[in-house]
Parts: C-alpha cells; sequence; structure tokens
C-alpha cells in the first residue's frame, strides 16, 4: 500500500503574517500627471491622496501606495506594472 | 498640430505635418523592446528588489510577464489600428488622426510604453528630459524628440479623459 506523503508547509508563518508594502520608485521618464491617474484608478484613491503620493516619489525616490496582505499586494504590483510603474512588494519593517 | 473633438465619442488630431505624421507612425516600433536587454528589463521590472524573493520573482517571469506582455501588445494593436486610418489632408501635406475616444487609454498606455522603451534603449538621463533638444539628425536625437512629442500628446490625452 503507497504511503501517503505529507508535505510539510513552507511558507513562514512571518511571510504571512507580516504587512507587505507596494512601494512605487521614480523613474524619470513617467508623466506626474500619468503616475497620480494611476493611483486614482488603481487604489481608488482621490485626486488630492494620489497627488501626494505621486510628489512623494518624485521627491523622495518612492512612495508606500499601499499595505496588508501579501496576495493583494502581489496583485496591485501586478496591476502597476501593468502600467508601467516600477512598483515592488516589500515586508513592512 | 491641432487637437479637438469631433464628436463626444472622437478625438480628432488634424494639421499633423509630415515629421509629426511620421513620429506617430514610429510608435509601434518604438514600444518594442525586442533586442535592447535594457528596454526589455525596463518594461518587464522586477517585482521585488529582495534576494530572498528569487522564487516570487521566477514565478513572476513564468506567468505573470506573459500576461503583461499580451496586455501591452493589445494596447498597440489598438494604435496600430487607429493609425492605419491616418489620412493625407488636402492642402500643406498634413495629415488627419480620429481617435475613438474608448481608445484613448490604449495609446497613453502605447505612448508610455514608446518613451520608456526608447528611454532605456537610448539610456537617456534625467538632465537629457530636461535640455533644449538639439537639432543635429542622428539617432540619439530624434529618440529624445520621439520622447518629449509622445509625452506632451500623452499630457493632452490625459487632459481629454479628465474633461471627459
Amino acid at each position: 500500500m503507497p504511503r501517503t506523503v505529507v508535505e510539510e508547509e513552507t511558507e513562514t508563518k512571518e511571510a504571512v503574517d507580516v504587512p507587505w508594502n507596494v512601494v512605487v520608485h521614480n523613474d524619470p521618464v513617467n508623466l506626474m500627471s500619468y503616475v497620480a491617474r494611476v493611483f486614482q484608478k488603481v487604489f481608488g484613491y482621490s485626486r488630492e491622496r494620489a497627488q501626494r503620493h505621486m510628489l512623494e516619489v518624485h521627491h523622495k525616490g518612492r512612495s508606500i501606495v499601499w499595505s496588508g496582505m501579501r496576495e493583494p499586494a502581489e496583485a496591485y504590483v501586478e496591476r502597476l506594472h501593468g502600467y508601467l510603474l516600477l512598483a515592488t512588494i516589500e515586508k513592512s519593517e | 498640430m491641432q487637437i479637438s473633438r469631433l464628436d463626444e465619442q472622437t478625438l480628432q488630431i488634424s494639421q499633423l505635418d509630415p515629421l509629426l505624421g511620421e513620429l506617430l507612425h514610429r510608435v509601434v516600433a518604438s514600444a518594442d523592446p525586442t533586442g535592447s536587454a535594457a528596454a526589455q528589463e525596463r518594461l518587464f521590472s522586477k517585482p521585488s528588489e529582495d534576494p530572498e524573493e528569487s522564487g516570487f520573482i521566477e514565478d513572476w517571469q513564468e506567468y505573470v510577464k506573459p500576461e503583461l506582455r499580451h496586455l501591452f501588445q493589445s494596447a498597440l494593436e489598438v494604435i496600430s489600428g487607429d493609425l492605419g486610418r491616418m489620412r493625407a489632408e488636402s492642402s500643406a501635406g498634413g495629415s488627419t488622426l480620429t481617435i475613438p475616444m474608448s481608445h484613448v487609454e490604449n495609446w497613453i498606455h502605447g505612448l508610455n510604453q514608446a518613451r520608456l522603451a526608447l528611454s532605456a534603449r537610448h539610456a537617456f538621463t534625467e538632465e537629457d528630459m530636461d535640455r533644449i533638444l538639439p537639432l543635429a539628425g542622428d539617432p540619439h536625437s530624434l529618440a529624445l524628440l520621439q520622447v518629449r512629442f509622445y509625452g506632451i500628446l500623452q499630457e493632452l490625452f490625459l487632459q481629454e479623459l479628465d474633461d471627459d
């Protein structure tokens, strides 16, 4: 009779629980108005909030545009890449 | 060059001189990153900077990148279709392009893709973006002219969507 192999959970508790940040990085080509519009479309942010994040990207080189669970964070990064923004996921400190 | 609304559903770019018409015809080819590692890298950037996320990045390359490629290609096909309907004006050698408002998002995306691919391919810096355009006829200067012109169009299209 074949033995049942129980696979061990490979994800650590930390990877599941730690909040994740979606970070957008500056690049000199994307237009500021375009970046702000993408934030409104992807996250449903108000024009003011979207512009605040856009200006943070422009002046500080990066902005944490969203924080939360890993899965939606990955989905947001994918959508931002769909708009050709430089976006990454990182663990929240 | 003049941008106007023909009606609620249609945008028209008229009085396009031959040079601007030619630059528009180059949007699709310019957005193609083939043959440039820098352009490929920029259009398909990594979703994480963490070395510990190498497995996630590999999965991304395998599953997400093809979806993004398809998405980008779709926008360029819409642009290509519109450009195929560009027509010559009777006077002064100009041309007119009509764009359905439902295509404007695709145009904004395609112009952005072309700007990013050209900038990566020619390694343009932030200073390049701000400096006065040289009148030299070399490929580098022409690419910079394209990036600037496509940026102006992007801004105009974004304003049209804002007004919509």
